[in-house]
């Protein structure tokens, strides 16, 4: 299926955090109970429309394991979107959130767009992270906050949707270079398709009015 | 056709081995790579080291356990050999006195054959403790051979599942350099690593959980083990020392009444000249004494504190090397305290004996209340010539030459060695047999009588406090 841009997201978080259930319920939309442990890496891709544009999200979910630290880091080049995620019910994922923001700062490329995501809000009885913590981390780190249920499906579309946004308006304003690959943003068929009739209307007239 | 389907499917299958060998290749080849990063010691990645925290502490623990059980087993060897040889060495010589004591007759032979046995006795006991000692060594050599050893081979395992873990992390880590995931053969590929992590994982995840337990459980184990076992070692050991000691408390209760031989040494021999000297100075001073006596009959109180004042000026001046002020002030006192025995004639060695014969000075207490006797004689109307006549009178003149009164038991009269002090109760003890004299002549007895009250009376004025500060003429007229 042809799209104008693909995307590059990463997804990175402690362990348990509900990564994984984040992209499943994206992609599949399903909630998947039982933990499963991601081994370094797994994919999801899914086509989104922004600004009438097919831009395909190609999601990188990796593992929260801190043995698998040093192979997850490798995943960050290129990346143009990261989604932060963190569970409301464990205080110490919420703690170790700027460990993971340094990490992804220093292996990243600068222009790439954090989003802070506090997942299980379902779970607001067991909650141990306030709402305005969340929010304050964001603001204080220069990130987008949102409050997430893999398992009720709450905000996950507005999570990856308004990243995406706001890394399609970074490429509006001409923050990325959308033909260095490195920063994580692919030129698709569609776009590619799309200059081309432009560039070929406008040859053709130039070279019309030229002949006549 | 069917032939070259099966010809196909041959070769799928080839390629499918090919595939497999060229996988454990791979695999074997990451393995050995990280056995190699652990034998040079080359630093492992910080991460994958601080996700393994939890089993190195654990791994610690089963090393220490290992290492202090087999410093246990020869600690107990050594204990018992030691034990061995001292009980041999105690039985020789109980032996030896027992031998020694039978040939002895006396009380002493009697001594020595009552120890000997109890040395005996004691060595025998003694043996009895190799017994839990026995038990507590096959105890540890069992747990260290059999639960030690167990363990050891399981962690031997997970060992190796580490490795090949982390070898397959090495392999990961290596194919996600380049990883993307439109290119189906570098998909392919990446699949198959994370297909040997996650076994790996899995493998080593079980060992390691089995690693934590079983070290857990050994640590517990080696607990019960110690306990049980120095509890009865304890016991062994607590009625050793009961039987032995109850054998020895009975002996000492024995010897009870035996006199120990005491031993004198002499330490230095002194220069005849030197002596003749020292005597001679000796002299000197107690003439000056007599004469300060003589002169001063008030100063008999504080005589004490005079001498000694005197005596440590002599007695630097005579060593030619000063004493610090900082030295015990008793000290002072026995290096000078000579001449103060000699004034009462009183030996040296005996002044020694007496119960008080080192005690200090008197206190600031004891000076006030001699300031105060003084005050008091100086307000008396008795002058210096009428006082020393009267004690003439009652004592007569050479109370000072009188040697010192003798006990019952013809031992020197431990009351005037009382810290050396001259007071006027300590004459009247040494006087006793002159006033029995003058008390017997009938025709003196009534003057010596009032001489003697008249005397006390001034002395101790709290007795007759009227007359404190009045003349003889009007004690006379009191009297009549």
């Amino acid at each position: 299926m042809a799209y104008a841009y693909l995307f590059k997201y990463i997804i990175i978080g402690d362990t348990g955090v509900g990564k994984s259930c984040l992209l499943l319920q994206f992609t599949d939309k399903r909630f998947q109970p039982v933990h499963d442990l991601t081994m370094g890496v797994e994919f999801g891709a899914r086509m989104i429309t922004i600004d009438g544009k097919q831009i395909k999200l190609q999601i990188w979910d990796t593992a929260g394991q801190e043995s698998f630290r040093s192979i997850t880091r490798s995943y960050y080049r290129g990346a143009a979107g990261a989604l932060l995620v963190y569970d409301i019910t464990r205080r110490d994922t919420f703690n170790h959130l700027t460990t993971w923001l340094e990490d992804a700062r220093q292996h990243s490329n600068s222009n790439m767009v954090i989003m802070l995501i506090g997942n299980k809000s379902d779970l607001e009885s067991r909650r141990e992270v306030k709402k305005e913590e969340g929010e304050a981390f964001a603001r204080e780190h220069g990130l987008i906050f949102m409050e997430t249920s893999a398992k009720t499906a709450s905000n996950v579309e507005e999570a990856f949707i308004n990243t995406a946004k706001e890394i399609y308006e970074k490429i509006q304003e001409g923050v990325f270079d959308i033909n260095n690959e490195a920063n994580g943003i692919k030129i698709g068929p569609q776009h590619a398709a799309t200059n081309a009739s432009h560039g070929g209307n406008q040859g053709g007239q130039q070279a019309g009015g030229g002949c006549c | 056709m069917s032939g070259h389907k099966c010809y196909s499917w041959e070769l799928q299958d080839r390629f499918a081995q090919d595939k497999s060998v060229v996988n454990k290749m791979q695999q074997k080849y990451w393995e050995t790579k990280q056995a190699f990063i652990k034998a040079t010691g080359k630093k492992e990645d910080e991460h994958v080291v601080a996700s393994d925290a939890d089993l190195d502490a654990k791994l610690e623990l089963f090393h220490s356990i290992q290492r202090t059980c087999l410093d246990l087993s020869k600690a107990i060897v050594l204990y018992q050999k030691r034990i061995c040889f001292l009980s041999q060495e105690e039985n020789e010589l109980g032996k030896f006195l027992r031998s020694q004591g039978f040939q002895d007759k006396t009380r002493a032979g009697k001594m020595m054959q009552a120890t000997g046995k109890a040395l005996c006795f004691s060595s025998q006991q003694r043996l009895a403790l190799r017994n839990p000692l026995c038990r507590f060594h096959q105890e540890v050599e069992t747990f260290r051979h059999r639960a030690i050893s167990d363990t050891w081979l399981t962690v031997n395992r997970m060992e190796q599942c580490r490795t090949e873990y982390r070898g397959a992390l090495l392999w990961m880590k290596d194919v996600s350099q380049e990883l993307d995931p439109d290119l189906y053969k570098q998909m392919e590929k990446f699949r198959k690593v994370q297909t040997q992590v996650r076994l790996a994982k899995k493998n080593f995840d079980k060992l390691k959980m089995d690693v934590c337990q079983k070290v857990d459980l050994l640590g517990a184990s080696r607990c019960n083990l110690l306990s049980h076992m120095l509890a009865t070692y304890q016991t062994t050991l607590l009625h050793f020392w009961e039987k032995t000691s109850h054998t020895m408390a009975a002996i000492h209760e024995s010897f009870k009444g035996y006199q120990p031989y005491e031993f004198t040494t002499l330490k230095s021999l002194q220069d005849p000249m030197k002596k003749l000297v020292e005597k001679e100075k000796k002299k000197s001073s107690r003439r000056e004494n007599r004469e300060a006596v003589a002169q001063e009959p008030r100063q008999l109180i504080s005589l004490e504190e005079e001498n000694q004042h005197k005596e440590s000026s002599t007695c630097q001046k005579e060593e030619g090397k000063s004493v610090p002020s900082s030295v015990d002030k008793s000290s002072a006192d026995d290096a000078c305290s000579g001449p103060i025995d000699e004034l009462l004639d009183v030996k040296p060695e005996e002044a020694c004996l007496g119960p008080m014969a080192g005690t200090p000075e008197p206190e600031s207490g004891d000076k006030d209340d001699l300031l105060l006797l003084n005050e008091i004689f100086s307000t008396s109307s008795l002058d210096e010539g009428e006082f020393s006549r009267e004690w003439a009178a009652v004592f007569g003149d050479d109370r000072l030459k009188e040697p010192a009164p003798m006990g019952a038991q013809g031992e020197p009269d431990p009351k005037p060695q009382i810290g050396s002090a001259f007071l006027p109760s300590q004459l009247l003890d040494q006087n006793m047999k002159d006033l029995q004299a003058s008390l017997q002549e009938p025709a003196k007895a009534a003057s010596d009588l009032t001489a003697w009250f008249s005397l006390f009376a001034d002395l101790d004025p709290l007795s007759n406090p009227d007359a404190i500060g009045k003349t003889d003429k009007e004690h006379e007229l009191l009297n009549a």
